[in-house]
């Protein structure tokens, strides 16, 4: 191969179970057959050649050509938090016409001139519900004194406090011991990750409250990129967008699946109404959107809630 | 290419390992796209790990055990339970290894702190000098098998998603069927040296026990609190500290404030002779990865090999001559991130397979050239490499003996797991 | 010098140690008896022991007791030994330099994040490559003129 493109995520790399993997696959695939050898892509999962914060840095450093990331994006494009706003999005489609539309562009040229990578597409990691081993969640004050499990990041720990609930930050592989010995009472997470971790054997509610909506993104060192010949450049775009759509799609699977899991063994699943969405919305939303204008360039959050309006309006 | 032979090179006129890999990496580093601040950039993120702590804090628990005098109750204690066996001095050796293996994480540990009242201790019996000194190099080797253990923490870091409280279990019944084994040997062939003696009455069996409950209850304190989900590793790591820390200051009374500065320096200088090496072999491993290295030879391994037995052999055999020069540890970390992944794909029980390799590269401590506890074994025994070497031969071979065991029969180092539910 | 060199390298390590062994033990009973994690302990504790394995391989290196292939050296003529002693400390001078310069690239490049627990920039905990490599320098500057005045004290005897 004339060139070479390295690319590296921390998910599994079987597509079957691995938004990421599904994601990187494709990619590598659709790239490799149709530029006819010329371009290899070389894919690193599990997190082989580094965490999400070291895969985006060697990006940006042209250590790596491109990366597929969730979280860690925002670290070094701060304005990328906004998505993380709690109850930004109703629904995941319009979390797709949002990202894929004006808004989604104008975020990734922002983030484009700030770090010098290219956000190619938008794939997603889900929506994250709360669980717990208490009781039926079903309205803020449900959360009262409830101790939350949270990722060691500040907006998390914003969104707990402000609906009631006690955050506390805990690293990821304490989570199930910490659930089972009753350190934390739930914790909060994509229903794919509850689903595949067995919390269902240590928690009994879950409330599909949708309360963050995870994104996935799919970048590219910006002079590797503009190193490429015309030609390969609208070829990586096109591949990059049908990857990030199959990350969408298995993620969605994985999601649909693993919800019949958690009800077959024995969670109780509460669905909420729109008037309480509304309350969960009404408690956390105005505490870190306030929160986030004092991170982040303001108005970016007036962007993406406008952008939300327009698109649920269509 | 370049980066091998310089590798070889620096190695073959002595310089540390740790250096001589870095060095090897900086001239490689020019037949890559890669920038020199990915050097510092991939040691760092090597070490950057809350898991990796529990080495320091072992080591340090280890130490403050050993200062605080604890040894002598544990002798007195082996001695009531097995002195009066025939060859009572070697039984007690052995099982005095078994307990001290409760508190440390390492065989060298063992080696000095036994070797130093045992070498002496054996010869007035009646034993020559060398058995001794090899008895003493060889029953180290279950130090690192029953926890707590450095080279377990280790095998779950390099593969991430093997539970380190499996790995403690899964080493116990290997280590006590070395003790067994070499018990069974000493019996055998070493009984003349020593006069038998009469029992301990039960009596006297019980005090000692009781002197030596702080020993004794740090290894359940420490699988107890990882088992029950209560601690991570890392924590339990920091409590067994706390733990002996206490238990010398207050209930043996035999450890001062004075010693800690000392204690503490040992027990970081010790420990970043190895965290060193992790460091620069997981930039050596980040080089090899993005060459997709391991990845060739796991596909070429798989192409020659189909049966899981033959690879465990091959495995067996490998690491056995690579043991004979290479420090354990070192070699664990270079060799394990190319053959996990292939055991992995024929189906081999990460935990069977991990306690295998560990024990494997334990008995390379005792085997020359470089054998680490036969160096310390002979600094206490003044008696030669070459006279241990020759005496330990026959503890080797028992040795091999279990390695067979448990290669082959993978229940005796998972039905403990199994049976807490892993 | 050198011997203040090493006492200051001992305190910085043991005094690693200490706040790892601290840190971990106060943040895990203030979780499990207080119901208090501490946000920043996993962070100190991971960056003191950075920190303290720098310092101890400088201080191993002094006191000659890093892992190595050192059977080999065995039976060599003294002088063969005295220069390949030489050499080493040559390679540990070069290795100083490479984790010195790499690291202040990395930190110059990689430094600006900021710690999540702590809220640090990162370059505070990245510099310990830097100051390892300085330390390890500094400690083979040490050396180095040790082998040439042994020589000469052979030469008058
Ligand atoms: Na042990
Ligand atoms: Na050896």
């Amino acid at each position: 191969a004339d060139i070479t493109l390295t690319l590296g995520h921390v998910d599994p790399p079987e597509w079957q179970t691995s938004k990421k993997g599904a994601a990187t696959q494709v990619f590598k695939q659709l790239v490799e057959a149709e530029s006819g050898g010329r371009i290899e892509v070389n894919v690193y999962p599990n997190g082989q050649l580094g965490g999400e914060t070291d895969l985006i840095q060697s990006a940006q450093d042209a250590t790596l050509s491109m990366a597929m990331v969730s979280g860690a994006f925002s670290k070094v494009c701060k304005e990328a938090a906004v998505l993380d706003t709690p109850y930004l999005f109703p629904s995941a489609p319009i979390a797709w016409k949002v990202l894929d539309g004006q808004f989604g562009k104008d975020l990734s040229q922002h983030c484009l001139e700030k770090t010098g990578l290219r956000t190619l597409a938008y794939g997603e990691t889900g929506f994250r519900n709360f669980t717990n081993s208490k009781r039926p969640i079903s309205e803020p004050k449900d959360l009262e004194g409830l101790k939350i499990r949270v990722m060691t990041v500040p907006l998390f720990v914003e969104m707990v406090k402000s609906m009631g609930g006690e955050p506390t930050p805990i690293a990821w592989p304490e989570v199930p011991s910490a659930l089972s010995t009753g350190v934390v009472d739930g914790q909060e997470n994509p229903v794919s990750v509850i689903a595949a971790n067995k919390f269902y054997e240590l928690q009994k509610y879950i409330t599909l409250d949708n309360h963050i909506y995870g994104t996935d993104f799919l970048v590219i060192n910006e002079a590797v990129y503009q190193g490429l010949e015309e030609k390969d450049r609208a070829l990586i775009q096109r591949a990059a967008i049908i990857a990030g759509t199959v990350g969408r799609a298995i993620q969605q699977v994985n999601s649909a699946k693993g919800l019949g899991e958690l009800a077959e063994n024995g969670m109780e699943i509460t669905s909420l109404t729109a008037e309480q969405q509304a309350q969960f919305q009404a408690a956390a939303q105005p505490a870190v959107v306030e929160w986030l204008k004092t991170e982040i360039e303001p108005e970016w959050v007036d962007k993406a809630l406008n952008a939300v309006k327009t698109a649920s309006a269509d | 290419m370049v980066g091998f032979i310089v590798l070889i090179a620096l190695l073959l006129i002595g310089s540390p390992i740790a250096f001589a890999i870095l060095l090897a990496v900086l001239t490689h580093l020019a037949d890559t796209p890669f920038p020199i601040s990915l050097i510092s950039q991939r040691i760092f993120a090597g070490l950057d790990s809350f898991a990796i702590l529990a080495i320091p804090l072992f080591v340090l628990a280890g130490e403050l055990m050993n200062e605080s005098g604890i040894t002598s109750r544990i002798i007195t204690f082996a001695k009531a339970c097995v002195g009066h066996m025939r060859a009572g001095l070697a039984q007690v050796n052995i099982w005095a290894s078994v307990i001290f293996a409760g508190l440390s994480g390492s065989a060298v540990a063992d080696t000095s702190a036994l070797g130093r009242i045992f070498i002496p201790e054996m010869e007035k019996r009646g034993y020559p000098r060398d058995f001794a000194a090899a008895l003493t190099a060889a029953s180290s080797v279950i130090g690192p098998m029953i926890p707590p253990s450095i080279p377990v923490i280790i095998y779950a870091l390099i593969t991430t998603g093997v539970s380190v409280p499996a790995l403690f279990l899964a080493g116990v019944a290997p280590g006590l069927l070395l003790a067994i084994g070499l018990s069974i040997y000493v019996r055998a062939f070493a009984g003349h040296y020593e006069e038998q003696h009469e029992p301990v009455p039960w009596k006297d069996r019980f005090r000692a026990l009781i002197d030596a409950w702080v020993p004794l209850f740090m290894p359940v304190f420490i699988v107890g609190s990882i088992l029950t989900g209560i601690v991570t590793p890392t924590e339990a790591a920091a409590l067994a500290g706390g733990y002996a820390l206490l238990a010398g200051m207050f209930i043996l009374k035999s450890l001062k404030v004075s010693q800690l500065p000392r204690i503490f320096l040992n027990a970081m200088r010790d420990s970043s002779v190895i965290l060193i090496i992790i460091a620069v072999v997981s930039l050596a491993n980040w080089m090899l990865t993005f060459s997709q290295v391991p990845q060739k030879v796991s596909a070429m391994v798989l192409a020659e090999i189909s049966n899981p037995l033959v690879f465990l052999l091959m495995v067996n055999v490998i690491l056995l001559v690579v043991g004979l020069f290479l420090e354990g540890i070192a070699a664990m970390l270079i060799l394990l991130p190319i053959l996990h992944p292939i055991a992995m794909s024929f189906g081999i029980d990460p935990v069977h397979f991990g306690i295998v390799v560990i024990f494997n590269l334990m008995i390379g401590l005792i085997t020359p050239p470089m054998g680490i506890c036969l160096f310390v074994s002979n600094s206490i025994a003044n008696v030669g490499i070459g006279a241990i070497s020759r005496r330990i031969l026959p503890f080797f071979a028992v040795e091999l003996l279990v390695l067979a065991i448990i290669t082959f029969i993978p229940q005796t180092v998972t039905f403990l797991p199994r049976l807490f539910g892993f | 010098m050198k011997s203040l060199f090493k006492k200051l390298l001992a305190i910085a390590t043991g005094g690693s140690l200490a706040v790892v062994f601290g840190v971990v033990l106060v943040s895990s009973l203030s979780r499990y008896l207080l119901n208090a994690p501490i946000q920043w302990s996993e962070e100190v504790a991971k960056y003191a022991m950075i920190y303290g394995t720098m310092f101890g391989t400088v201080l191993c290196y002094m006191e000659d007791i890093h892992i190595k292939f050192g059977f080999l050296k065995q039976g060599l003529p003294t002088l063969l030994t005295r220069i390949l002693n030489l050499v080493l400390d040559l390679i540990t001078l070069g290795t100083g330099v490479v984790l010195a310069w790499s690291g202040y690239l990395f930190v110059m490049k990689r430094g600006g994040i900021d710690a999540p627990g702590t809220g640090l920039p990162m370059s505070v905990f990245q510099s310990a490559m830097v100051i390892g490599g300085v330390c390890l320098v500094i400690a083979a500057l040490f050396q180095i003129p040790s082998h040439f005045k042994a020589k000469r004290y052979e030469a008058e005897v």
